[in-house]
């Protein structure tokens, strides 16, 4: 909601967020699918140099969001690799 | 698996030479109980109080809640993992105490001060605006109060905790080992006419994977990054779910609701009359991806679907929040296998002031029970007595929280401290009216 | 109680006057009802009396709102009108606005109940869900006037009601348009009793009622994207809770109400500052250890233009991230920390934002 709120006055907004579904229903029309609730820009089970990769490549898919034209809330899913369950 | 539940009703409870029940009268030997719990170590001081359902009395730093049951046959125990050895329950004979419950008031120096692995406190009021919404307001309560050592770990408190908890409850219930009663309710999932409909009931909840603890327990077991599992209905009524001792509150269940859950109770009650009860299915949906609670609402659904169920009733967590996506995606994969869903949980409505009454809501939810606004405002007076915290002394509902102090009135944000207060699972009559 | 003294308002056709071409008829009032408010004095019966009947053309109300609602108010003062009537306006849409808008006012300026009718897609209905007034009560009719009768019928009833100053109750039992108030009460029967009576009539294909109806989603505003990279200055948001040490402003771990911004300035990395992390919805131990996973400020500075080597770089980060706990949030205050948020984030010039939730 409070994405929605930002688009509404004119300013892009990138959302990462694990759960595309609650950006979705929340008006975030940018979503970038995060990791994990607890980390959602990283993954602390991976080695400290894989974490830090992982958070720059959400980055550069967040900065690729922003300038991105989109008619419909749109899923914008990075190329990583995280630790499941 | 046929299981006898003997109810022995308690309206007079007294502190008295020895435990002793007759009739509705409980006598409780003080000494006894106390010395009992203080033979764990990490238990301090130990106090024993009585309050009943009237009183301007409020309990604080409450944590769990229990009713006492003792089982008179075999197999297995009360409480099976904890107080004994593992062994499936459900059947013989169960005693249980009526009209009372012990509920445990804690103080010790938390060492995890955040998140939703923290411990939390409670208040319940005997009377006034939260014993309207409090279930255990109604009951006679014997408070347990206990200090802990300084320096336990989470783990070891919540073991203490729990341990001597459970041992008072059970104690307490042995008072009527030798009795006879004829209250007696016999609870079995018998064969049924094979043209009544088919139904499961999925029980969804939240624990957090990695902590050494767990908001529910299964025969001691904390369920952590268990799978879906399909439970026999009596196996709750001998205490074979249990919680993180260490939590009371709002967002979290008690042991004593557990022991009564109401769909379960009232889905076996109905069974072989309207309905075939075919089990409970616990199903963790908490997992923090997307794709991960999409797999464990197939798990879940693929277990009801195996046993041939046409219907099910789902319920959730006590707070709609990240977890309710799991609950939602679990209703969703029960409809896509063909089995109709009625979910039962409690919305967030403000308290009236409009907005979305859930935080998502998929199509196929067509059937919802709603048990009130989670969000309500009530303003909990000033009580004449306060049970488990001095005078001038501050309790907080998660440590590092705004405090709040019980021997004074608080207004307004009382019913997020106030123990077992959201119906999670329709043991309540409040439902919500659109106006 | 006495009579209720009862004003109606009707537009421009329904009082008779004429069709579109007099749709610019200005204010007008005659003592008595008028058109279909006399079979609706008839039904009303000795509960009340229609005194008064205002009317104007559906143009004039639109292009006079102000004054009109100022000069019907007055009337109803001196009139001493107790119940305000509008309608019905079936699918007529600019009469069915000016009825919700009527009705809005003078229930706010006069305290007085109010009932209009007309049909559920009239565009008058989007005000008056709107406004939520609880002594407001519109009543679904159908799209055209051979339902005018019956609806007069169910406006001489609930007036009826009104005009007694009894409790109306929820929507689905009175049969007007829910103002979406959801009020939690007690009922007959326990929630695990309706739980089963509702499956059981699901899987029999009998009618039920859900409690709680799907709600429809609002169409999300879109903003256009970011044209000028290289000159923008972008923001970084969290909802995971993350705050300064000893949480300065009071967030609350549940049902937080409040947003602040923090600031980053001269930090390469969340962990060389101090922050606490103020969130119930999740086990926050990795967070406070790394903050960088809720505000990922280690990363994203290495695409600022002075470090830059790296493409879509952005000329500077905002040396500040806004910050607000969002977890077990009523929705109106969630929105309204949306709109405080977005106002300051665009004064302050940010083209862009990072958004983090949990």
């Amino acid at each position: 909601m409070i994405a929605k709120e930002i688009e509404r006055a004119g300013i892009p907004v990138a959302a990462i967020t694990p759960i595309s579904l609650l950006s979705r229903q929340t008006g975030a029309s940018r979503v970038v699918a995060g990791v994990k609730v607890p980390n959602p820009c990283g993954d602390p089970e991976l080695p400290s140099e894989s974490d830090r990769a992982l958070r720059k490549e959400l980055i550069i898919c967040a900065l690729e969001a922003l300038q991105t034209d989109v008619k419909t809330p749109t899923i914008f899913t990075p190329k990583i690799v995280y630790t499941r369950g | 698996m046929k299981l006898e539940m003997a109810t022995f009703p308690v309206k007079n409870v007294r502190f008295a030479g020895r435990t002793f029940y007759n009739q509705t009268n409980l006598d409780i030997d003080k000494n006894e109980i106390t010395t009992l719990v203080l033979k764990d170590k990490n238990i301090v001081a130990a106090d024993l109080e009585v309050v009943f359902p009237g009183e301007e009395a409020r309990l604080a730093f409450v944590r769990d809640v229990v009713e006492p049951r003792v089982k008179v046959s075999e197999p297995g125990c009360i409480f099976p993992g904890i107080l004994g050895a593992v062994e499936t329950v459900g059947h013989g004979r169960t005693h249980r105490l009526a009209g009372i419950a012990v509920v445990s008031s804690v103080q010790y120096n938390s060492s995890i001060t955040t998140g939703t692995v923290a411990d939390s406190r409670a208040l319940i009021d005997m009377w006034g605006p939260a014993a309207e919404v409090c279930p255990y307001s109604s009951l006679i309560n014997v408070v347990l109060i206990i200090k802990l050592a300084d320096g336990l770990s989470e783990l070891e408190a919540h073991a203490s905790i729990q341990q001597a908890h459970f041992r008072v409850a059970r104690r307490l219930a042995e008072s009527t080992v030798q009795l006879e009663t004829e209250d007696l309710e016999t609870f079995e999932l018998g064969d049924v006419d094979p043209s009544l409909p088919r139904v499961v009931y999925n029980i969804c909840f939240h624990v957090d994977p990695w902590s050494p603890l767990s908001r529910v327990l299964l025969y001691g077991f904390p369920v952590r990054e268990g799978l879906p599992l399909l439970i026999h209905p009596n196996e709750f009524l001998d205490g074979a779910v249990t919680v993180d001792a260490r939590q009371g509150g709002v967002s979290v269940w008690q042991t004593w609701m557990w022991m009564n859950q109401p769909m379960i109770l009232r889905l076996l009650r109905e069974h072989g009359k309207r309905l075939n009860f075919l089990g409970v299915i616990l199903q963790r949906t908490s997992f923090y991806t997307e794709i991960d609670k999409e797999a464990t609402a197939a798990f879940a659904s693929q277990v009801a679907k195996l046993l041939g169920a046409e219907g099910a009733i789902i319920t959730g967590i006590p707070f709609i929040g990240n977890t309710f996506f799991g609950v939602m995606l679990t209703l969703k994969a029960y409809e896509k296998k063909g089995i109709k869903t009625v979910l039962l949980t409690p919305e967030a409505s403000g308290g009236g002031a409009g907005g979305a009454p859930l935080v998502f809501c998929t199509p196929e939810a067509t059937a919802i029970v709603s048990t009130g606004d989670l969000q309500r405002s009530i303003d909990l007076p000033k009580p004449n007595k306060v049970i488990g915290c001095d005078r001038g002394q501050l309790m907080s509902e998660t440590p590092g929280e705004i405090p709040l102090d019980p021997w004074d009135e608080i207004k307004s944000k009382g019913y997020s401290a106030v123990e077992g207060a959201v119906d999670t699972w329709g043991g309540t009559q409040f439902t919500v009216k659109e106006y | 109680m006495g009579r209720a003294r009862v004003m109606h308002f009707l537009n421009q056709f329904f009082a008779e006057i004429g069709g579109e071409e007099k749709a610019d008829a200005p204010l007008d009032s005659v003592k008595g009802p008028v058109g279909p408010g006399k079979r609706l004095g008839s039904l009303l019966g000795d509960s009340a009396q229609i005194v008064l009947t205002v009317f104007c053309g559906d143009n004039y109300f639109a292009s006079h709102r102000v004054e009109v609602l100022q000069e019907i108010a007055k009337i109803g003062r001196e009139e001493e009108i107790t119940v305000f009537i509008a309608g019905p306006a079936f699918l007529a849409g600019r009469y069915g606005f000016a009825c919700t808008e009527i009705a809005h006012a003078l229930n706010h300026s006069l305290n007085l109940p109010c009932l209009t009718a007309m049909h559920p897609e009239n565009a008058g209905v989007v005000g008056y869900r709107e406004y939520k007034d609880p002594r407001v009560f519109l009543l679904p009719t159908s799209e055209r006037t051979h339902g005018m009768e019956d609806a007069l019928k169910r406006m001489a009833q609930f007036v009826y009601k009104l005009s007694f100053g009894g409790v109306i109750g929820s929507a689905s039992e009175e049969g007007y348009l829910s103002r979406g108030i959801r009020l939690t009460e007690k009922t007959d029967k326990t929630g695990a009793e309706r739980a089963v009576d509702m499956l059981l009539a699901k899987l029999s294909n009998q009618p039920f009622m859900t409690e709680i109806p799907v709600t429809t989603e609002e169409v999300t505003p879109i903003a256009p994207p970011l044209r000028e990279m290289e000159g923008a200055c972008l923001a970084l948001v969290t909802t995971s809770g993350v705050v300064a040490r000893g949480n300065p402003d009071q967030f609350k771990a549940v049902s937080n109400a409040k947003w602040a911004k923090y600031s980053v300035s001269g930090l390469k990395d969340m962990r060389d500052g101090k922050w606490d992390v103020i969130h119930g919805g999740y086990d926050t131990v990795y967070m406070s250890s790394n903050p960088n996973y809720g505000v990922p400020l280690d990363m994203i500075r290495q695409f600022e233009a002075k470090e830059a080597q790296e493409e879509g770089r952005f000329a500077r980060l905002y040396p500040y991230f806004y910050s607000a706990t969002g977890v077990g949030g009523v929705s109106s205050v969630i929105k309204r920390i949306g709109v405080e948020m977005a106002q300051d984030i665009k004064s302050e010039g940010i083209a862009g934002v990072l958004l983090v939730s949990t």
